[in-house]
C-alpha cells in the first residue's frame, strides 16, 4: 500500500514530498528514491481521526509524516495494533447521520427533561437541605433595603393595623410547628400586592388592605404568602437560577457575545416559568389551609379578580395584556373550583 | 518578490460534517454529566485547525483532554461558587466580580500562552513569550487604575487649592468624600467625571498596546512576530466606527422626517396613539430589535475590518514573511445578521454552521507572503502548560480584547 504526503523531520518546518510504503507489518518512508525511515509498524504512533483533516504519523525519532489519505491510513493502524480504538469509535459515530439525528432527539427530550422535572427536582431537594439559618441571612436586611427603595410607611389606621395583625397572629398559631419566625409588616407602595421574604416577613401594602372587602380575602392572601415561604420558594429560585447558569455557561463556553443574545431569551422564559409554578404551589397550600380553617376559598378568587381589576385601571393599555394573562384567570378557575369542592364537602357533612 | 508567492489561508471544514461531530460530541458530554467536554472541546478544535492550511499544510490544535479537564473543572467549581454566593448574597458576589476583575491580566496571559503553545503549522508550534507584569500594566493599570489616579490627584488638588482642604489629611479624602457627598459637589465630579473620561479617551490607546502586546511577543518556532502599529490610527477607526453607529441610529429618523415632514414629529401623538391596538407594539419592538441588532452588527463589522485589516498588513514573521488581511465590512455583516438568523431561526442547531461560515470567512481573507521560508523554522523546547487560564477565562467569559 503506498500513501503520498509530506515528511518533516523533528520539530522542523522544512517539508519533503513523500512516500510512505506499506507491506504486511513493516513499513518504508521514501523521498524521491531514498529510503529515510523504515521499520514495524507497531513502533508508530497515528494521530487520531476527526472528519477529513489531515492525519500524521510520528515516527520513533521524532520525526513526521503528514498525509490526507484518511482511509487508508485507518487500515494502515489497525494493522499497526489500532492504538485509538475508543477514538475511532467515537469518529464513526461523528460520521454518521444517523446518530446526529439520535443525538437531535436525545437533546431535545433530555432538554425538556432537565428543565420541567429535574431543575425543579434539586431545586425542592436542595432548598430543604440548606438550613433555615440561611434563608434568615438571605433576609436579612431585606425589609430595610426595600424601605429605602420602594417602600412608604404605611398609613393606615392603628386599629386597622392592629386587627389584621391579631387575625394573623391567630393564623399563625393555627399553623402546625414552623421553623420560620413570621411577621407581618404593613407598608405603601402605591399599588395592591404582597411580598414574602425568605426568613418569614410578610408584606401588605395599604391599596391591598383598602381593596380586600372582608378579613377572609386577607387571610387568604397571607396563606397565599406563608405558602412562599414554607415551600422556600426563594432558595428553590436561587439553586435553579444558579445551576441554570453555570449550565449555560458549560454549553456555550464557545459562543460569542453577540451570540449569547440568543441565549438570553430561553433563560428569561425559563425563570419566568418556574415561577408560575410557584404561585400555583403556593395557592395550593393557602386552599389546602383555608379547607381546614373552614374559610370558602372563593375568597381567594374574588380578592385576585379585585386586584388585577384595580392594576388594569392604572393603565389601560399596557396592563391590559397582564391582567388578562391566562395564569391568573387559571388561578381564579382554580379557586372556584376549590370552592365548589369546599361547599360540596360542606353539604356531604 | 514576486505575487505568486502570496498564498492565501484555505478553509475545507464543511457545515454538515462539523454538525455532527458537534452534535455527537455534545450527547456523549451530556452523557458523561460533562466529563467528554474536555475531548469534545478537543476534537472541535482539532476539526477547525484542521482544515485551515496554507499552501497544503494545515494547523494542527494540540491541547490534551486531560490538561483541558483539569482546567475546567476548577474552572467550574469556582464558576459554581460565584454563582452561588452571588444569588445568596449580592454583595459578597460583587466584591468576587473585583476579586475577578484582579485576575483578568493572568487570566489573559495564560491563556494566550497556553493556545499560542498548543497550535502547530508545519510542525512547529507557535509560542507566547509576553511577560505577566506586562499584562498587568496594559490590562489593569493603564486602562483603570492610571485614570482613577490622575482624577484622584486633580480632586484633591482642587479641594486642597479652592477650599483649603487640609493636605496632610490626606487619607481621610475618600472617606470624607463618601460620608459627606453633599460638600464636597465639585471634588465627586472630577473624580467621576474625570476618571470615566479619561478611561473613554484612552479605550483606542489601551486596545493598541494590547495588541501590540500580543503581536509582538508571538513566535512561530524561533521566529518573531512583529507588528508595527501607531495609537493615532486605532483612535482613527475608533472615531469612524463612532461615526458609523451615530449614521445607522440616525437613519430611521431622517427617513420619518421625510415622510411626514417636521410637524409630524411634534403633534402625531394624539392621533397615532388613538389607532393602536395590542399588535402594533409587538411588531414595533420586534423591528426595532432587529434594527439595533443590525446596528451592533454594522459598527462591529466595520471596527473588526478595519482593525484586523490594519493590524495584519502591518505584521511580519523574521523580517521575510509579511502576513495581509483583506476582511471586508460589508460581506463580515451580512456574515453576521445571516449567522444570527440562521441561529434564531434552527432554536440553536444551525450553531455548527455558523462556526464553519465564520472561520472559513475568516480564515480565506488572509494571505502569507514568502510561504516556502517557513522552512527556515524550528520547533522550541518550552515546559508543560495547565489550561487553568483558558478555562476560566471561558467560564467567566473574560476576553482577551484581541480575538479576530
Amino acid at each position: 500500500m503506498k500513501l503520498e504526503g509530506y515528511c518533516y523531520e523533528y520539530g522542523s518546518a522544512a517539508r519533503r514530498m513523500a512516500t510512505f510504503n506499506v507491506e504486511g507489518i513493516a513499513f518504508n518512508l521514501m523521498v524521491g528514491d531514498e529510503s529515510i525511515q523504515s521499520g514495524e509498524l507497531s513502533e508508530l504512533s497515528f494521530s487520531e481521526r476527526i472528519g477529513n483533516t489531515p492525519r500524521k504519523v510520528v515516527f520513533k525519532d521524532g520525526s513526521v509524516f503528514e498525509t490526507q489519505d484518511n482511509n487508508k491510513i485507518d487500515e494502515v493502524a489497525f494493522v499497526g495494533g489500532n492504538k485509538y480504538s475508543i477514538s475511532r469509535r467515537i469518529q464513526m459515530l461523528e460520521s454518521k447521520w444517523r446518530w446526529a439525528l439520535t443525538s437531535v432527539v436525545f437533546l431535545v427530550v433530555l432538554g425538556y427533561f432537565i428543565t420541567s422535572v429535574m431543575l425543579p427536582w434539586a431545586g425542592r431537594e436542595l432548598a430543604f437541605i440548606v438550613p433555615s439559618k440561611v434563608n434568615e441571612t438571605i433576609s436579612s436586611g431585606g425589609i430595610r433595603l426595600l424601605d429605602q427603595k420602594w417602600f412608604e410607611p404605611s398609613e393606615l389606621s392603628d386599629d386597622k393595623k392592629n386587627e389584621i395583625r391579631e387575625s394573623f397572629t391567630d393564623l399563625i398559631n393555627t399553623l402546625p410547628n414552623s421553623e420560620f419566625n413570621y411577621k407581618l409588616y404593613f407598608r405603601n407602595i402605591g399599588e395592591a400586592n404582597a411580598f414574602s421574604l425568605p426568613a418569614g416577613e410578610i408584606i401588605l401594602t395599604d391599596e391591598l388592605v383598602r381593596l380586600a372587602e372582608n378579613p377572609e380575602q386577607i387571610t387568604a392572601i397571607l396563606l397565599h404568602e406563608i405558602g412562599h415561604v414554607h415551600h422556600r420558594h426563594v432558595m428553590q429560585q436561587v439553586i435553579r437560577s444558579s445551576l441554570i447558569s453555570v449550565a449555560i455557561s458549560m454549553a456555550t463556553s464557545d459562543l460569542s457575545a453577540l451570540e449569547d443574545l440568543v441565549v438570553v431569551l430561553p433563560v428569561f422564559v425559563l425563570k419566568s416559568g418556574y415561577s408560575q409554578a410557584d404561585e400555583i404551589e403556593a395557592d395550593a397550600y393557602m386552599f389546602e389551609h383555608m379547607v381546614r380553617l373552614q374559610m370558602n376559598p372563593i375568597h381567594f378568587a374574588n380578592v385576585l379578580q379585585i386586584i388585577t381589576q384595580d392594576k388594569s385601571n392604572i393603565d389601560g393599555t399596557t396592563l391590559k395584556y397582564f391582567a388578562s394573562h391566562p395564569e391568573t384567570s387559571k388561578r381564579v378557575e382554580n379557586a372556584i373550583r376549590k370552592s365548589n369542592e369546599f361547599l360540596g364537602d360542606g353539604d356531604v357533612f | 518578490m514576486s505575487d505568486q508567492d502570496r498564498a492565501s489561508l484555505e478553509f475545507k471544514g464543511s457545515g454538515s460534517e462539523y454538525f455532527k461531530i458537534w452534535i455527537v460530541n455534545l450527547f456523549l458530554s451530556i452523557l458523561t454529566l460533562g466529563i467528554y467536554s474536555a475531548w469534545a472541546k478537543v476534537r472541535r478544535k482539532r476539526y477547525l485547525y484542521g482544515n485551515t492550511s496554507i499552501k497544503g499544510a494545515s494547523f494542527e490544535y494540540h491541547a490534551s483532554p486531560i490538561t483541558i479537564l483539569k482546567g475546567r473543572l476548577i474552572a467550574v467549581a469556582l464558576l459554581i461558587v460565584y454563582s452561588v454566593l452571588s444569588e445568596l448574597f449580592p454583595l459578597v458576589g460583587f466584591f468576587l466580580l473585583i476579586l475577578l476583575f484582579a485576575f483578568i491580566p493572568w487570566i489573559v496571559w495564560r491563556s494566550l500562552r497556553f493556545n499560542a503553545r498548543m497550535t502547530s503549522l508545519r510542525n512547529v508550534h507557535f509560542s507566547f513569550k509576553g511577560r505577566l507584569g506586562k499584562s498587568y500594566l496594559f490590562y489593569l493599570v493603564i486602562p483603570f487604575i492610571f485614570p482613577l489616579l490622575i482624577s484622584s490627584l486633580f480632586s484633591f488638588g482642587y479641594s486642597v487649592l479652592v477650599y483649603e482642604y487640609p493636605i496632610e489629611n490626606f487619607y481621610n479624602y475618600f472617606s470624607d468624600l463618601i460620608n459627606f457627598p453633599d460638600y464636597y459637589p465639585t471634588e465627586i465630579l472630577i473624580l467621576t467625571v474625570g476618571s470615566v473620561s479619561m478611561y473613554l479617551l484612552m479605550i483606542p490607546y489601551v486596545q493598541k498596546i494590547k495588541m501590540s502586546y500580543y503581536m509582538n511577543n508571538s513566535c512561530f518556532g524561533q521566529g518573531k512576530f512583529s507588528s508595527n502599529i501607531s495609537a493615532s490610527k486605532f483612535y482613527l477607526i475608533d472615531i469612524l466606527t463612532f461615526l458609523v453607529t451615530a449614521a445607522v441610529f440616525l437613519f430611521p429618523i431622517m427617513i420619518f422626517l421625510l415622510i411626514y415632514g417636521f410637524n409630524a414629529f411634534f403633534d402625531y401623538g394624539s392621533e397615532f396613539l388613538d389607532n393602536v391596538n395590542s399588535i402594533v407594539p409587538v411588531f414595533f419592538i420586534f423591528v426595532a430589535y432587529v434594527f439595533m441588532l443590525s446596528s451592533v452588527f454594522l459598527s462591529t463589522a466595520f471596527f473588526t475590518a478595519k482593525l484586523r485589516n490594519y493590524v495584519y498588513s502591518n505584521t511580519q514573521l523574521n523580517d521575510n514573511i509579511s502576513v495581509n488581511s483583506n476582511l471586508n465590512t460589508w460581506n463580515l455583516f451580512w456574515l453576521y445578521l445571516s449567522n444570527f438568523f440562521l441561529m434564531i431561526f434552527t432554536v440553536g442547531l444551525a450553531y455548527p454552521l455558523t462556526i464553519i461560515r465564520k472561520t472559513k470567512y475568516m480564515a480565506e481573507t488572509v494571505s502569507v507572503k514568502n510561504v516556502e521560508a517557513f522552512s527556515q523554522f524550528v520547533s522550541q523546547q518550552e515546559q508543560q502548560q495547565s489550561a487553568l487560564g483558558e478555562e476560566i477565562g471561558e467560564a467567566f467569559d473574560v476576553g482577551s480584547g484581541i480575538e479576530f
